[in-house]
């Protein structure tokens, strides 16, 4: 549905310049969620507005279904603009209209004739739940209900793709999720691409089909969210996962204080999780097992998380238990050895 | 009535006089405020679309015309008001009373309001404009649909600041027998030694601009709903 091919751009200033983006490359295809996570600085922003050319780029290709928009002179630009609908972390709402003519704005400006907008923004903002705040100045909306409007806002037009720069940053947590919600019921009601960017891994998490984790101008890990997240391959995307799954690692003065003891790392992906591994490894080997810390979470119907635990007993249990857990499908690393000092 | 004979005699004797130049100011003040913003709010949005980093950056063109406003705008009305004589002679077939003030009125002041509107429409948030640009705006639709919009109550208060201020250059339009109750004021009142008429001509400003400002106020006051 969108494709970026060699993308980079670079801004100038007297002071030299700067790489936003360093030839990225990335295919998001129709009807998913699509997820970018950066630290802000990361060249997301830049990023998702290189899909609507609000940020064209010094070179590369960016196509929208089977338009080329970096070969399009203006006016067919913003013809096909009108088939990319944009919501932005600060709203961005006209307060000197009410909510309604908020909406009507898209349609007044792609000239859909004035006796079709009412029926239209009844329906949008029926959509996103407003219907009664049709005569609203946005002055008198709170956070949640603002970005509401600027989702029926930028649905106005029926477009094909959905792009979100940060559009829960702004939000509390639980009207982040509310939010969230909307877009997800958006995307199945009406089939259309959403791709969002945010550096909330519980974003990502939530909805996304599909991540690209962005680091200094480039897309440094892609992929499904749950292949990404369950093994992750840079230290950033580790940081990201720890946003969630607060499964921080053992400190050096905490695995002191367990003592001795074989001590592992279980880090646990997809059904292995559901099979109650823990109680398995207790009642086939016969081992006491003592569970330190860990998490699991539930990742898009798929649980995974880490676990740190104590095994009690001998080189050959912790062999065994080992063993067991790797059989299992669980990737397990041994922190502690049974003589003590070990492979940490 | 009696009163007034007595405390105000040459009001009393002058009142028709008085009355014309009410009416005289106001003719001269709205003639001229009505068409200082019609060039005044144009040029406004001119200095911010063209100048960096805006819709349609035209940086040499945005410094010519800053440069010219910021001439028009040293310009003490006075001078104003003699060199454009000849001007009005050709604009409009004459170079005295109220239409011939009316030009260099217009001159003073479409360059303020240019620059009061420009403070204005420079105000208006970047990510609406960018908002309109995602869904395929034309620059002329950002200018009717977002910027003035978005900037009315500042520039409703901007027309308000330079009505009042007509009205105390209008004054100094008596120089091409404008009239007015700024020239009364002055001929009649100052210059005439009749303190009863300097008085109530001052009176009628007064009410005047305190009319105006509060007319403003409360339109602009309707018209935010931030």
């Amino acid at each position: 549905m969108i494709s970026l091919k060699g993308i980079t751009k670079v801004f100038k200033n007297r002071f030299g310049s700067f790489h936003a983006l360093d030839n990225v490359d990335l295919s998001i295809n129709k009807g998913e969620i699509f997820g970018i996570i950066g630290y802000s600085g990361a060249g997301k922003s830049t990023l998702v507005r290189m899909m609507n050319l609000l940020e064209t780029p010094t070179s590369g290709d960016v196509s929208v279904g089977d338009t080329q928009l970096t070969q399009l002179p203006q006016s067919q630009l913003r013809k096909a603009r009108r088939k990319i609908g944009m919501v932005f972390q600060h709203f961005n709402l006209l307060w000197s209209r009410t909510v309604a003519d908020n909406v009507a704005l898209p349609l007044e400006i792609a000239g859909v004739p004035k006796r079709e907008h009412a029926q239209r923004v009844k329906e949008l903002l029926e959509l996103v739940g407003l219907a009664d705040k049709a005569d609203s100045y946005p002055s008198q909306l709170s956070g949640g209900q603002k970005q509401r409007v600027g989702i029926a806002r930028a649905l106005a037009n029926q477009p094909d793709v959905l792009l979100c720069d940060e559009a829960t940053s702004a939000l509390d947590p639980k009207t982040t999720d509310s939010i969230l919600e909307l877009l997800k019921e958006i995307n199945r009601k009406l089939g259309l691409t959403v791709v969002l960017i945010t550096h909330e891994m519980h974003v990502i998490e939530k909805i996304c089909d599909r991540v690209a984790v962005m680091e200094s101008g480039r897309v440094i890990e892609l992929g499904d969210v749950v292949d990404v997240f369950s093994r992750p391959k840079t230290t950033t995307t580790r940081e990201f996962i720890s946003q969630v799954t607060g499964a921080e690692q053992l400190e050096d003065e905490d695995l002191r204080q367990i003592g001795p003891g074989t001590l592992l790392r279980c880090t646990f992906l997809g059904e292995s999780t559901n099979q109650a591994v823990i109680s398995h490894l207790i009642r086939d080997l016969g081992v006491e097992v003592s569970i330190i810390q860990g998490q699991i979470k539930r990742l898009k119907e798929i649980a995974f998380g880490t676990l740190y635990i104590q095994v009690h007993g001998d080189l050959d249990v912790e062999a065994k238990a080992v063993a067991y857990l790797k059989k299992q499908g669980v990737n397990v690393e041994v922190l502690q050895s049974v003589e003590g000092g070990g492979a940490k | 009535m009696e009163f007034l004979l007595t405390t105000m005699p040459d009001v009393v004797k002058f009142w028709d006089f008085i009355v014309k130049a009410i009416w005289e100011t106001i003719y001269m003040v709205s003639v001229s405020l009505l068409f200082s913003a019609l060039i005044g709010i144009p040029l406004g949005v001119l200095l911010v679309i063209t100048s960096r980093n805006h819709l349609t950056p035209m940086v040499g063109f945005n410094q010519i015309l800053g440069f010219i406003i910021n001439i028009l705008r040293s310009i003490p009305y006075i001078v104003l008001v003699i060199i454009l004589i000849p001007v009005s002679r050709k604009l409009i077939g004459t170079s005295i009373g109220p239409e011939a003030a009316i030009v260099s009125l217009v001159v003073g002041s479409a360059p303020f309001i240019a620059r009061l509107v420009e403070t204005a429409v420079r105000e208006v948030n970047r990510g609406v404009i960018e908002a309109a640009q995602s869904m395929g705006a034309t620059t002329w639709q950002i200018i009717w649909k977002i910027l003035l919009p978005e900037s009315l109550p500042s520039i409703v208060s901007a027309v308000t600041v330079t009505a009042v201020g007509l009205i105390g250059y209008s004054a100094m339009a008596g120089v091409v027998g404008a009239g007015g109750l700024g020239s009364m004021a002055f001929t009649h009142g100052f210059n005439g030694f009749k303190e009863d008429i300097l008085f109530v001509t001052t009176v009628f400003l007064i009410i005047l601009v305190q009319g105006i400002q509060m007319l403003g106020d409360y339109i602009s006051r309707k018209l935010d709903h931030r």
